[in-house]
């Protein structure tokens, strides 16, 4: 029984509207996530396989993470203000100018 | 059996073995039998031409398709997404009081939206929160499953067997209701209960949920409002269709007309997100089933279930009950439900509404027993595979047959003393 089990879990099944359900939900309640195209760069057009590989390539994902918690850090502190609370402030200034 | 009846059983067997087993996809297995079916049918002259083109039930198809859109466009709202934050909410981080919203969500949204869009919604919800909360998935997606299975049991449109059984019994939205419904509660809260104990163990500490407003969520206010302004409408008119004279399926069409009008929304976007495989599973297998009934060979089941229960109405709704219910978790239950309601409108002399509505009960309960009983079950095994959890078929068998058996059991006692069957 538990073979046949495996079989049929291992049947391909859309699982489209869980995917873009759960985008959803986390858009509000849980850790929000950004998708990004990144091009094979110009100059390393005889390593299309290596770069295609990055996508599952475990090391890298890791290093991309601390890039970006690095570069975020690093831009925060040279903005001592937060950019949100800026924008906002000059939106209200504008409007009052009208 | 004649050698055109054995044609017509094998043909029978191997679509619901082959659907069974995906060995391929469900509707590709009914269309398959449907056209067997129909080319012996015709070089046996089974049935003619004719006879044959009538073989799928149109009020059933419209009925379902109705529904389908109305939902559809229901869903694009985020009306049902506004109930699971609200749920989430509400929890204000207690697992347990998480469990029990998640449970009473899942049921609720059921009786809408498909079993399968229902839960794969409620699985994202669950999945979410309990990353959030670094709390382990698995108790509150397959507590999902089985009460998604079990929302909607007392509703004409709460699932396909229902609208099958409902259309061919001539039972209006309300008879069902007030013959089900208070059955249906029971076992909500039953099956919870079982669910709860089962899992209160494993489920993790209070732990704070994140600020929001479940209304962050709704893009759009015109269409929510649209859609529940005609939610209300639809579901008003099915309580009153009868009284209208207005058939079911008249309502649902209508209403999807009014949907797509209002709504704003892509037609063609509309209609691609219909459940097409039930819709194509329902069709072929309502000919296969019709192939058989030609051949005689359901009524003289019918006769057969009659002998065995010797006209003995409690004994005769139990059987219906359990023998429905025990082979939909085999089985789809919509290949149940047509196969029963012939038999079922062969027989005279009993309490025909009790054994309608036990068959009801039976196609509806059926679906969560194990891994293999319904697609809702399977697809939660997969969000969880998803999302690095596995749980054994074992591990779901366990509490997916006991839930299962305590709703029959349960159901059983409900129907005797609902019907009065025992004088």
């Amino acid at each position: 029984m538990s073979k046949i089990w495996k079989w049929i879990k291992s049947r391909k099944r859309t699982l489209v509207k869980y995917e873009e359900a759960k985008e959803e939900f986390e858009k509000i309640i849980g850790r929000p996530s950004i998708r990004l195209v990144v091009e094979l760069p110009t100059s390393l057009e005889d390593v299309r396989d290596e770069f295609q590989e990055l996508e599952n390539d475990e090391e890298f994902l890791e290093a991309l993470r601390r890039f970006v918690e690095d570069y975020l850090k690093e831009r925060l502190s040279r903005a001592p203000q937060r950019p949100r609370e800026q924008e906002s402030g000059e939106a209200e200034a504008s409007d009052e100018s009208v | 059996m004649t050698s055109e009846s054995m044609i017509f059983v094998i043909i029978y067997l191997f679509t619901l073995l082959s659907a069974a087993l995906e060995m391929v996809p469900i509707s590709v297995a009914a269309l398959l039998g449907a056209f067997l079916t129909v080319w012996f049918g015709l070089s046996y002259g089974v049935f003619t031409y004719e006879e044959a083109t009538g073989f799928i039930d149109m009020k059933i198809l419209g009925l379902l398709i109705g529904t389908m859109i109305v939902f559809e466009v229901a869903y694009r709202s985020g009306i049902f997404r506004l109930m699971a934050l609200y749920a989430i909410k509400l929890s204000g981080g207690d697992s347990r009081l998480l469990f029990i919203f998640v449970c009473l969500t899942s049921a609720a949204v059921s009786m809408f939206l498909s079993d399968s869009t229902a839960l794969l919604m409620i699985a994202a919800a669950a999945t979410t929160i309990s990353k959030f909360m670094d709390q382990d998935p698995a108790p509150y997606v397959v507590s999902a499953a089985i009460m998604v299975n079990l929302g909607g049991t007392s509703t004409l449109i709460g699932s396909v067997s229902n609208m099958i059984i409902g259309v061919n019994a001539g039972l209006s939205f309300t008879e069902f209701i007030t013959y089900l419904a208070p059955c249906e509660f029971a076992l909500w809260a039953l099956t919870m209960a079982t669910l709860y104990f089962n899992y209160r163990h494993v489920l993790g500490e209070k732990k704070a949920v994140p600020t929001y407003s479940p209304w962050e969520s709704v893009e759009d206010k015109s269409l929510f409002n649209k859609s529940a302004l005609l939610l209300v409408l639809f579901l008003g008119l099915f309580m009153i269709h009868d009284k209208l004279n207005l058939s079911p399926e008249a309502v649902a069409l209508g209403c999807a007309v009014l949907a797509l009008s209002l709504s704003n929304l892509d037609p063609s976007d509309i209609f691609r997100s219909l459940d097409w495989e039930t819709i194509f599973f329902l069709s072929g297998f309502s000919i296969i089933v019709k192939g058989l009934e030609g051949t005689g060979l359901l009524a003289q089941l019918s006769q057969g279930f009659l002998a065995v229960s010797g006209n003995n109405p409690p004994l005769a709704t139990a059987i219906m009950l359990w023998m429905s219910g025990l082979a939909s978790s085999v089985v789809s239950n919509i290949a149940v439900a047509l196969t029963f309601t012939p038999m079922i409108q062969e027989i005279q002399g009993l309490n025909t509404t009790a054994l309608w509505s036990a068959l009801v009960l039976g196609t509806n309960l059926g679906g969560a027993a194990t891994p293999m009983s319904g697609v809702v079950v399977v697809m939660a095994m997969n969000t969880l595979k998803r999302e690095g959890t596995t749980v054994s078929f074992s591990e779901f068998t366990k509490i997916g047959s006991l839930t299962t058996f305590i709703q029959l059991g349960f159901s059983t006692i409900y129907l005797i003393a609902r019907f009065g069957l025992v004088s």
